[in-house]
């Protein structure tokens, strides 16, 4: 084992993917696993022990899409790639940003998806390439949009000139955490969509499902406490008497 | 009862021969005319008697004008009289009776008294048709009829069945409603057609507008586009179209809409002769009833109808439960507005609403339907959230409609916050979070 090796696994699943796509993380692991074999679990005699893959190949597809099931099957060798660590993510869905790179370098877009694994984002018609699609008998071409590394491809852009700017994470005089354009020191709005996932545009906006509980219904306190054991209230539910004398005891 | 005037032409006598002009609306002076140059060339004696049963300044001026001439003009044999007497004493209506007679001497020689007459007669008859038109206006006189509305149309067509059919006013305005309303039935018998489709169709198109809702609450465009576009076709292949229903309340919301209007304007001019053409306790169709039955009858009728459910029972699976409160409520809200229509807009109504409830319990006779080719109805789908309350519904397309307004506006709201941000003095932000205790050092000495 290599001494840097953590490094490799520093980037797992992003926490942006994790929020947007609204899935509990179990579901995640569960999903993204490629298990050659495992000791069964629960019995003291086996040890942890799993063999299996351990560093994923993260790109457009996500954790558990089948897609990335088939990328990353066990004995798949894909093309290793070099990952800049970024401390604090500041390019979120919504965001105004400024393409520095490529035939599109200069113009401006919005952040429309985000691969935190690959630090990579998705300009709205921003550099595009046509790709080749063939479809009954068909032939499409397709603009689509490739991904831009937001370490060194894109730029936020500063609200007073509308020129691409460097930014930090600073703090509001009410404690809240914001990203100040580090040229004019104006505050870049975070955008409302930025709050999106899959399931609701705002977490005021979500709509209950047949399944989900009613928050009215959730705050409601049904417990009602009573000076009774678990047992002794299911008796009195059922209506047991209980008239059995326990035996005595004697302590020496 | 009915009967406001009365032009005989008598032209022997005995009355052998006699022209009867009754109730015209008009005075048809030329008709007039026309008989008494008939009875001329016949060398008969012609009276013409006008009965009126409402005394009429207006005609009784137009007597004595015809008097004034008679005295004048000595020689011509034309004679007149009013009579002011009440025709039937327990009625309590009295009348003016003009009589005016033209006198051919039939063995004098006719040459001097075809030049005098005609003069004569002439004169009578305009007198006579200015005095009736006073009593007896025409609808152009009253400022109503007017020939390039349809409302016009509606009441000009009201006035000659009135006037040629000799019929009560009510009866008129029955008769035309029966009349429209059978004319508009294959399109009630088509409305019905669709409407069974419809329900056979219902569950999965309301399955479709459920989800369509869903996504449209969760702000969803894409899934929107996919929802209402399988819709669309599922729609089209059924041969559903939400716009045959809606034919026969476009056909029949005009025509209603022309009579209320047109019965209202010939009962607030008013018609004078409508005066009197009502029924029963409806006597005067120009006013409104004074007992209330006749709104009330309306009201009654119109709710069985939607109870038995005529043009809107059939929907009432796809509209929700709230739909069978509103539609309840129809009836009962348009109560206190009918009180004060006149009666003869409540007649129309009341009759309109009557043809609808007979056309809805004859349709139920057992194998009508299948006659007519209307398909059985499928039994009405499920509610998928019939779970909910009235208020709860009500409660959540409330907070609905509020998530969908908010929607829209987030669509916009990012661009407004980033141009405001820059065009905004700037706010002062801190490096640390100045709301959380910092340990501070003391200087190393």
């Amino acid at each position: 084992m290599r001494l840097y090796h953590f490094l490799s696994d520093v980037k797992q699943v992003g926490k942006l993917t994790k929020k947007i796509s609204n899935l509990p993380d179990s579901y995640i692991q569960r999903a993204m696993e490629q298990v050659e074999w495992k000791t069964p679990r629960g019995y003291p005699w086996y040890q942890k022990r799993t063999v299996g893959r351990k560093k994923y190949f993260f790109d457009a597809d996500r954790p558990w899409s089948i897609d990335f099931k088939l990328r990353n099957e066990i004995g798949k060798h894909n093309k290793p790639y070099v990952l800049e660590p970024v401390k604090d993510w500041s390019f979120f869905i919504g965001d105004r940003v400024e393409v520095l790179v490529g035939k599109d370098k200069g113009k401006q877009g919005f952040v429309v998806e985000i691969f935190e694994e690959r630090n990579w984002v998705i300009v709205e018609g921003l550099n595009c390439k046509l790709k080749k699609q063939e479809a009954a008998g068909k032939t499409f071409h397709l603009q689509e949009e490739q991904p831009l590394l937001v370490t060194r491809e894109i730029s936020h852009v500063d609200p007073v000139d509308l020129k691409p700017c460097k930014t930090e994470w600073r703090y509001t005089e009410s404690g809240e955490k914001v990203r100040v354009s580090m040229r004019s020191g104006r505050i870049i709005p975070m955008p409302k969509k930025a709050e999106a996932t899959v399931d609701y545009k705002a977490p005021s906006l979500y709509i209950d499902g047949e399944k989900d509980t009613p928050s009215a219904e959730m705050v409601k306190i049904t417990f009602e406490p009573a000076l009774k054991t678990f047992e002794m209230e299911i008796m009195e539910e059922m209506g047991i008497q209980e008239d059995r004398v326990p035996a005595p005891s004697y302590w020496y | 009862m009915f009967r406001n005037y009365r032009v005989l032409l008598r032209t022997s006598p005995l009355h052998k021969r006699s022209y009867r002009f009754e109730n015209h609306s008009c005075f048809h002076s030329q008709l007039l005319r026309q008989g008494i140059q008939q009875s001329n060339l016949l060398n008969k004696q012609c009276t013409i008697v006008l009965r009126t049963l409402s005394t009429s300044p207006g005609l009784l001026q137009a007597a004595e004008k015809i008097l004034e001439e008679s005295a004048k003009k000595a020689t011509e044999p034309v004679t007149a009289s009013t009579v002011a007497s009440p025709v039937k004493p327990s009625e309590g209506t009295s009348s003016t009776v003009l009589e005016a007679t033209t006198v051919t001497p039939a063995a004098d020689s006719s040459a001097a008294a075809s030049v005098a007459q005609p003069l004569s007669s002439d004169t009578l008859i305009d007198t006579l048709a200015v005095a009736v038109n006073s009593v007896n206006p025409t609808l152009q006189d009253l400022g109503i009829g007017k020939t390039t509305t349809p409302v016009g149309w509606v009441q000009i067509t009201l006035d000659w069945l009135h006037t040629s059919c000799d019929l009560p006013w009510w009866l008129t305005i029955v008769i035309c409603t029966c009349v429209i309303r059978t004319v508009l039935f294959p399109i009630y018998v088509k409305n019905q057609i669709n409407a069974a489709n419809m329900s056979k169709f219902m569950p999965r198109t309301q399955e479709l507008n459920q989800e369509l809702t869903l996504a449209r609450k969760r702000g969803d465009q894409l899934e929107v586009a996919r929802v209402s576009q399988e819709l669309h076709n599922y729609m089209k292949e059924h041969g559903i179209n939400p716009l045959k229903s809606m034919l026969l309340p476009m056909v029949q919301a005009p025509i209603f809409l022309c009579f209320f209007l047109g019965l209202r304007g010939m009962a607030n001019a008013p018609v004078p002769s409508m005066r009197e053409g009502g029924l029963f306790w409806f006597t005067d169709l120009t006013v409104a009833d004074q007992y209330y039955l006749l709104p009330l009858i309306t009201s009654a009728t119109l709710f069985l109808t939607l109870e038995l459910g005529a043009e809107f029972g059939k929907m009432q699976a796809g509209m929700g439960p709230w739909m069978k409160y509103i539609l309840r409520a129809v009836p009962v809200a348009l109560f206190p507005f009918t009180l004060h229509f006149p009666t003869a807009v409540c007649v129309y109504w009341t009759t309109t609403n009557t043809f609808s409830l007979v056309q809805v319990i004859v349709l139920k006779i057992p194998g009508l339907k299948d006659k007519l080719g209307i398909p059985a109805v499928a039994p009405a789908a499920k509610k998928l959230d019939s779970k909910k309350t009235f208020v709860e519904e009500v409660k959540s397309s409330w907070s609905n409609m509020k998530v969908v307004q908010e929607l829209k506006e987030r669509e916009r709201i990012d661009a407004i916050a980033f141009a405001r941000a820059g065009r905004e003095a700037p706010v002062k932000t801190y490096k640390y979070d100045p709301t959380k205790i910092r340990a501070v050092r003391a200087k190393k000495a």
